[in-house]
């Protein structure tokens, strides 16, 4: 037994592909039984990573622990990881009982006991009575519960989830999204979740890693990562954002006084004033913490304004206010509920763009 | 018009053109069947009448049987042997990161564009210089050349057609190499093994430059056939031969095809990536 908190250590880890580095000193530890999930665009390194934990890449740095155990020496059959792979991989010769009992042979069980084993397995996945189906039979979402209960079946100490929602419709993948946080809650297995997605990440996870270039850039809860994202390139991954390069011009009774563009001046808790040295930051500050008005309202900052573009997305709209000498949008997000306002705040039309002091949140400037 | 779109109409022309490519292409081949049920010694028009004299004669021509016993022992060994080279080749060639795998699999396939003729007389050269002689050995080793190009073209088509992760998903589920092997790729590889080896025999059995110029004493039957042409009247026995050669080959590609098309597993595996 190790320590829970460290149940999976990646430990610098770092993968080479000729002279491409995918993954870069990664270092992460994940708890025994956390939703943790590996979040980023397209070739980050998210899926090497993953792959690297079941077994088919190995590190060129560092090591990978499981359970306290060192795994560069363990080939992928003897890990103690299963892994749904993003095309599902189900085995197409097999019918779905032979898919599902498949991982069982080498534990030598009774034929009664294969049959309730897998019968358990499709149940927890709510395919009881398919097991008998041809596999090339089965639609996409009932591919993946098959590819989920074929891993499950193993009782794996960590299950590894590489995009499997992914080539599922919306309603699906939503439906899908919570029952596998459900699933995940109730079996109590570590889970790494491999997604692009990140409302995917953000419903499901307990914990996220945001990875760009092979690099880890903040791992944190979904609250953390929306609210507190550590850079400019996390902020503006997750969610929407707008930003306004500003700098610290000085302090005033515990705050931060900044001089950003278009905002004027503002100010700040230090403790949210992260730029290291420099003085140069940005100040971002999400849509739906700024609010459209007529007028000017009781709020913290205003800024009068002007809205170039409205888009009407049924339950909010965005808005895109112009304010005095900038061409730079500010994008501002409004649920509506309130129909008239909703009708009168039209294109072209005049507006107070408001906020309090802890919509906004202060990042360093990126190097670039 | 009424019903069908633009590509269901009907198109006389084409039609015609259609049915004269393949008359082109099948009509010499009937006359094989066509003469070998004929009464007379003489390949020639007009028809005589009915006979089965023909296919009597090749039943009980022991050379002929000779000859077709060697052929099938030559096919049978070269196309099992170009199948598990195929095989291998395949599995090397779609698997793994290997430097230089282009130019490799140019040189397997380099046999397809030599003519035989060059095949034949190197090899007739090497295996006289090596000591191996001419024997059944000799055309069996010079059958290979000639099909394992087809062999490897057919199976890596089949290793490519399904997804690695299949492969992974098994080692994920604690079977080895060799487990994985014989549980998931052999079994979605068959068809492709099967569809090699009648292919690779149909070429060597059917194949007659090479055998001609390696064959010795033991001719295999394209050999023995083309001996027989120097006597007129033991002509019609090898055309009987020949229509029976014929339909056997036909039922096997067909057979063989039809094995193929059944053991991919449609487009159904493939989607979702």
């Amino acid at each position: 037994m190790t320590d829970d908190s460290a149940f999976i250590r990646i430990d610098h880890v770092s993968k080479d592909f000729g002279d491409f580095r995918a993954v870069d000193r990664v270092a992460v530890d994940i708890a025994r039984g956390e939703f943790f999930s590996l979040l980023g665009a397209s070739g980050c390194g998210k899926t090497t990573l993953l792959r690297m934990l079941a077994g088919f890449e190995a590190p060129s740095e560092g090591e990978i622990y499981i359970d306290g155990q060192a795994m560069s020496e363990v080939p992928p059959h003897f890990r103690p990881t299963n892994m749904v792979f993003q095309s599902y991989a189900i085995f197409p010769h097999l019918d779905v009982r032979s898919n599902v009992a498949y991982g069982l042979r080498k534990e030598k069980l009774g034929r009664q006991e294969v049959d309730q084993r897998v019968h358990d397995a499709l149940a927890m996945v709510k395919l009881e009575g398919y097991e008998n189906r041809k596999s090339t039979e089965l639609s996409g979402g009932q591919r993946q519960r098959v590819a989920l209960a074929r891993a499950l079946i193993k009782r794996p100490k960590v299950l590894l989830l590489d995009e499997p929602l992914g080539a599922l419709d919306k309603k699906l993948r939503d439906a899908m999204q919570l029952e596998l946080r459900a699933l995940q809650q109730s079996l109590g297995i570590t889970f790494v979740f491999v997604t692009h997605d990140q409302e995917e990440a953000l419903t499901m996870s307990d914990r996220i890693a945001v990875m760009s270039g092979g690099v880890v850039l903040q791992i944190a809860t979904p609250r953390e990562l929306y609210e507190r994202p550590a850079n400019v390139e996390v902020a503006s991954f997750i969610g929407q954002m707008n930003f306004f390069a500003g700098e610290i011009s000085g302090e005033e009774g515990g705050e931060a006084v900044i001089e950003a563009e278009r905002l004027g001046r503002v100010k700040c808790r230090l403790d949210r004033a992260v730029a290291g040295g420099g003085k140069s930051i940005v100040v971002a500050m999400r849509p739906e913490k700024l609010h459209v008005a007529a007028e000017k309202n009781g709020r913290d900052y205003a800024l009068e304004g002007e809205i170039r573009n409205a888009a009407y997305l049924g339950d909010r709209s965005h808005y895109y206010v112009h304010v005095p000498g900038s061409e730079e949008p500010i994008a501002v997000s409004a649920q509506n509920a309130d129909n008239a306002l909703s009708d009168r705040l039209q294109s072209e039309s005049k507006v107070w763009v408001t906020w309090s002091e802890d919509a906004m949140v202060v990042l360093p400037k990126d190097k670039a | 018009m009424s019903g069908g779109s633009y590509m269901n109409k009907k198109n006389k022309p084409l039609m015609v053109y259609a049915v004269l490519c393949l008359a082109f292409l099948y009509v010499p081949v009937m006359f094989l069947p066509l003469f070998s049920f004929n009464d007379s010694q003489y390949i020639a028009f007009p028809i005589k009448g009915f006979t089965l004299q023909w296919y009597e004669e090749m039943w009980n021509s022991a050379p002929m049987h000779e000859a077709l016993w060697n052929s099938i022992k030559v096919a049978a060994v070269s196309a099992s042997l170009s199948t598990l080279l195929g095989i291998f080749a395949a599995k090397a060639f779609t698997r793994f990161r290997m430097p230089g795998s282009k130019p490799v699999i140019g040189i397997i396939m380099l046999p397809l564009v030599v003519p035989e003729i060059i095949l034949g007389t190197s090899l007739l050269i090497l295996v006289n210089n090596i000591g191996l002689g001419l024997s059944l050995i000799s055309v069996t080793m010079g059958h290979m050349l000639l099909s394992v190009p087809f062999a490897v073209a057919v199976l890596i088509s089949r290793f490519e057609g399904f997804d690695k992760s299949i492969e992974e998903a098994s080692a994920d589920l604690g079977e080895n190499a060799w487990g994985t092997f014989r549980r998931v790729t052999l079994p979605l590889v068959v068809p492709g093994v099967l569809s090699s080896f009648l292919l690779c025999f149909v070429i060597s059995f059917d194949e007659f430059i090479i055998a001609f110029f390696l064959a010795g004493s033991e001719p295999t039957l394209p050999v023995f056939m083309y001996s027989q042409m120097r006597f007129p009247q033991r002509l019609p026995g090898v055309l009987a031969m020949g229509a029976a050669i014929l339909m056997v080959s036909f039922i096997v590609i067909t057979f063989a095809e039809w094995v193929r098309r059944r053991g991919s597993y449609g487009s159904a595996t493939d989607t979702g990536l």
